[in-house]
């Protein structure tokens, strides 16, 4: 019995192997080199410097850099209202969609997965021509409509920020929509013939019913686009480049900048552990409230 | 249903439908943009109206050397799906056939490359690379950009795996078949519909994407995306031929994409929910 | 005897004349990898290079970018020292930080080798101030200048000279409207020329806005370079000449207040200007003045993008205590792993002869031959030329210190938060005077730029 259970764990591992080998090249090995080098000085200002041992000086300067923290404030305002004003548009979209159905729902669908599907680049460009103050769609349509807003939004620091988290907005809401789409069309239909004959009416047939079905996906949901909004570097990058002065400065831009503009590179490794840890703990997180509630459903 | 109801239904569906064309605007003002002459892109009020011509496709494509990049991003796309679809289908399916010792922690860490924001990987690959003289050569990004999505294939496959009953399998195994030929010879097969969905994605992902192939790409194996920041230049933006690029990297993945409906939320929760 | 002693000379000749010849075919099939700026003056030169392939036999592959782009590849091919190019064009103000990094090889040995000598290549003929200023480091010369370019000022010569808005001027400020010399005449100028849709200009109504002058106020590069100007010109400046830290100093806070002060006579959007967007204002004929780099000019002077051919006119920026031209350039620099020196020796020679650098200068280029700097043709053909050359004698350049590139983005990001009005001019200085000396920490005062 034993010797059956081995082979087939030889088998499992056979099969694992080459997803193994190069995940451990490409991922893992990296990793371990941005914590080394993160405890030296590495920096192109300095010549020689790659082989200067300093510990965890670039950790104590990273908890006292000022940027830092701005961007990882910047950051956390991105991520949350953005991810907030998806959630809520894609649900409603979603809704939108369920109620029709037949080739009318595909074609729908299949309007709405555009956006999705533009690379995160041109969808920055695209952006940034339309808001161009001299030609712009958005110009001209502010001065058509005789709107009491400002021509330029990416030149001041609040709107440039919601500037790009419209931009994310517009872009991700239909994953968000489609993925709530899925979970109602799997949701079944006992809870609604009871509720339809126990006389209840729409607004409580939503509350009570339509959310606790979907919220396992939505809460996936907001996990997953939560996190993959701290990848907008795409965007940010081509749209404001951080600007102006930091108030779009996400924080893996500010990563890029300080390895590939300024060329700290041991202070932009540091950076990459503490993300790294970040997110980490996000997917901890992830794993035990979702994937383990799941396997306890 | 009454008078009344079908008439409201029909007004959501037209509001519903407006809603989504002006959600859309910005899309096809970029495609619109691709065929404008400079003087037209430029033009205040902008024009919705105007005289198409496929200059810009042609100054950025053949002359500018973009159909180059076109072609760099074509091979890295092919190379990226084949090989990991060729390491993932293994692990997917190992994923739903064995319980390993240890699959937990494997099952983690592909998560862990989900979740990982490129920039953490791509400085030190930038190192790696060079060191291994990797750098600029195809085989850097397309190594990069197949560890990435090795997850989502197993995530993706595992589902798809899960659907074909396991007493397939048993009597193939019965019948003096090895687990490698039952993968070959029924496993595949049979998932075949969402293999193919899968490497579309596959192809999505790593033509779409950015930063890692900026990092990892030269002059002459740039992809669209790398070499399109090169069209702002000192004598001005190029938006139209920006624009022209821009579609042309959006227009394959709509197509493909069109195709995968069925499988796209699948694709998107990758086996993030059972 | 005889017959043999002629046959020896004959040989002997004959091996001397292929030698000779053969100098320029040495590195025939070689292939050198170049890169550099994508605009103008390189484009000229990519337009000249089947020039250099027949002569030499070797093929050059050019690759070209935007700046930031080509910068940052460059400082990684350096640094992982793959011999990816044979010859770079980067900024100089990298010069310090290259030559720490010990990236480069010095010229001399190449200078000296008389069988790698190019035909057309005079050395005597570079301008040796431009030259020193763009590839020389503490005596040893390391590159030639590419690409150069100063800053001057571009202006709507049609507008002022217009008879109706020099009667306005003159009404409202007191003084003949004239090209401003200082920078009290530059923001009277500026503000007068601002107007809204409605309003006249040149006798005809206004349907968009139009602008007295247009900053570039994005945290890039393009500011840094254009607030320079103000700073030296204030009287102020980074270091003192003994090489002290003087950014906090009153004057720059002040050149600092007068360049926020230009953004209210800007069209909108300064936060997201750069040379390309300033280029594209003034093409598009809605701003009157601006401090821009020469090799700009070109585009403006294009008909098939520019709605202003022939009406700008190009001078000195005005002066404040000091006259000053900020002076750019890009320099050509071998690398240490560069595989074929000597073949890239050859082109860099080749890049500067009189042919090659005329042709640059005829697309906007900043020549760095005095040939061709003193050439008829030039100021006949090119409008900015005069204004160039006289913007040459006041050049002023930047630090080449190895610390500057960070200087240089701290003071973009400090520069970009006083444009957005998140702090002050005073407050910014300070930051950056606190950071600089961090950053410089021991190497004060900094005798050597």
């Amino acid at each position: 019995m034993s010797l059956k259970v081995d082979s087939k764990q030889r088998t499992a591992l056979m099969f694992h192997i080459p997803a193994i080998v190069l995940l451990t090249l490409i991922t893992m090995v990296p990793l371990i080199y941005n914590l080394r080098i993160s405890f030296y000085d590495f920096s192109l200002t300095r010549a020689g410097s790659r082989d200067i041992f300093v510990g965890l000086e670039n950790y104590k300067m990273i908890l006292s850099d000022h940027e830092f923290w701005n961007s990882m404030w910047v950051t956390a305002k991105f991520v949350i209202a953005s991810t907030f004003i998806q959630l809520v548009l894609g649900v409603i979209i979603a809704l939108m969609l369920n109620y029709y159905s037949g080739s009318l729902n595909r074609l729908l669908t299949s309007l709405v997965m555009i956006p999705m599907m533009v690379a995160p680049l041109v969808v920055g460009l695209m952006y940034s021509f339309i808001l161009n103050p001299q030609f712009g769609l958005y110009s001209f349509l502010v001065d058509l409509f005789h709107l009491n807003l400002s021509k330029t939004p990416l030149s001041a620091g609040g709107s440039a920020l919601f500037v790009l988290i419209l931009t994310d907005v517009w872009e991700w809401t239909p994953f968000m929509a489609l993925m709530t789409l899925a979970a109602l069309k799997a949701a079944p239909i006992e809870p609604y013939e009871a509720a339809l004959i126990d006389g209840a009416n729409r607004s409580q047939i939503f509350f009570r019913i339509t959310i606790p079905l979907i919220r396992p996906v939505i809460a996936v949901s907001i996990i997953l686009r939560g996190v993959e909004a701290c990848k907008v570097f795409d965007k940010a990058f081509i749209l404001t480049g951080g600007g102006p002065g930091n108030s779009t400065e996400v924080i893996d831009l500010f990563t890029y900048r300080e390895a590939f503009v300024k060329y700290n590179f041991s202070y932009a490794a540091a950076l990459c552990v503490v993300l790294f840890i970040i997110m980490l703990i996000f997917g901890i997180l992830y794993w035990n409230f979702v994937i383990g509630k799941q396997s306890n459903d | 249903m009454t008078k009344k109801a079908l008439a409201i239904r029909r007004t959501v569906l037209i509001i519903f439908i407006l809603f989504i064309l002006m959600y859309l605007i910005p899309y096809f003002w970029l495609i619109s943009t691709s065929f404008k002459t400079r003087v037209e892109a430029f033009s205040i009020p902008p024009k919705l109206i105007f005289k198409a011509t496929i200059k810009n496709y042609r100054m950025v494509f053949i002359e500018k050397n973009f159909g180059k990049n076109l072609l760099n991003s074509m091979i890295v796309a092919f190379f990226v799906t084949s090989i990991s679809l060729i390491v993932g289908l293994p692990s997917a399916y190992a994923f739903s056939r064995f319980r390993m010792k240890g699959d937990k922690i494997l099952f983690f860490y592909l998560l862990g490359t989900r979740f990982t924001p490129v920039i953490v990987l791509s400085l030190p690959l930038y190192f790696i690379m060079a060191d291994l003289r990797l750098l600029n050569s195809f085989i850097g990004i397309i190594l990069a950009h197949s560890a990435f999505n090795i997850a989502f294939v197993v995530w993706m496959m595992k589902g798809f795996f899960d659907t074909i009953p396991k007493e397939i399998d048993e009597s193939a195994r019965v019948d003096g078949c090895s687990w490698l030929g039952s993968f070959f010879r029924i496993s595949i097969p049979l998932t075949a519909h969402g293999i193919a969905a899968t490497s579309i994605f596959c192809a999505i992902n790593s033509w779409n994407e950015f930063l890692m192939a900026f990092i990892l790409t030269g002059y002459k194996t740039a992809t669209l995306p790398v070499a399109l920041p090169g069209l702002m230049t000192p004598q001005g933006t190029f938006w139209g031929q920006i624009a022209a690029v821009g579609s042309v990297i959006t227009i394959p993945v709509l197509i493909f994409a069109f195709i995968v409906q069925k499988y796209m939320v699948q694709g998107m929760s990758a086996g993030a929910i059972k | 005897m005889r017959k043999v002693l002629l046959v020896i000379a004959v040989f002997c000749l004959f091996i001397t004349a292929t030698l000779l010849v053969a100098a320029e075919q040495k590195y025939a099939g070689v292939t050198i990898r170049v890169i550099a700026e994508q605009q103008n003056p390189t484009l000229a030169m990519q337009k000249q290079i089947p020039n250099f392939e027949e002569i030499t036999g070797i093929k050059v592959e050019l690759e070209m970018g935007p700046m930031d782009n080509v910068v940052g590849k460059e400082m990684l091919a350096l640094e992982s020292g793959t011999g990816a190019y044979d010859i770079i064009s980067i900024p100089y103000q990298f010069l310090g930080q290259l030559i720490e990094n010990e990236y480069l090889q010095p010229l001399d040995p190449f200078l000296n080798r008389e069988d790698l000598k190019l035909e057309d290549f005079d050395k005597s003929d570079l301008i040796s101030g431009m030259v020193s200023a763009s590839g020389e480091w503490k005596g040893v010369s390391y590159g030639i200048t590419s690409n150069s370019c100063i800053m001057i000022m571009f202006y709507r010569k049609d507008i002022f000279e217009n008879p109706e808005e020099k009667a306005a001027f003159k009404a409202k400020y007191g003084y003949e409207l004239k090209v401003p010399v200082n920078w009290i005449q530059y923001r009277d100028l500026a503000e007068f020329f601002t107007r809204k849709p409605g309003d006249n200009l040149m006798g005809e109504t206004l349907k968009q806005s139009f602008y007295g002058t247009s900053i570039a106020g994005k945290r890039h590069d393009a500011m840094t370079c254009e607030w320079l100007n103000y700073a030296w010109s204030f009287g102020g400046g980074i270091f003192d000449e003994k090489g002290n830290l003087i950014i906090d100093n009153p004057k720059n806070v002040e050149a600092l207040d007068y360049f926020k002060g230009l953004v209210k006579f800007s069209p909108p959007g300064v936060t997201n200007n750069t040379w390309d967007e300033l280029t594209t204002q003034m093409q598009q004929g809605i701003v009157a003045m601006q401090i821009q780099w020469n090799d700009c000019a070109p585009s403006i002077e294009d008909p098939e993008t520019s709605k202003v051919v022939g009406k700008v006119g190009y001078a000195l920026i005005p002066k404040g205590e000091v006259p000053v031209a900020h002076f750019g350039a890009w320099t050509y620099f071998i690398p240490v792993d560069a595989p074929n020196p000597e073949a890239a020796w050859l082109f860099l020679q080749w890049v500067n002869t009189y042919k090659v650098q005329k042709a640059i200068a005829l697309e906007g280029g900043f020549p760095c031959l005095t040939s061709v700097y003193n050439d008829p043709e030039l100021s006949e053909k090119l409008p900015y030329w005069k204004a160039s050359l006289d913007a040459y004698e006041i050049s002023t350049t930047r630090p080449r210190i190895p610390e500057w590139n960070i200087m240089n983005n701290e003071m973009m990001l400090e520069l970009s938060m006083v444009i957005s009005g998140e702090q002050t001019s005073a407050q910014a200085l300070a930051n950056l005077q606190k950071k600089y000396n961090d950053i410089l920490k021991g190497k004060l005062p900094v005798a050597y730029q």
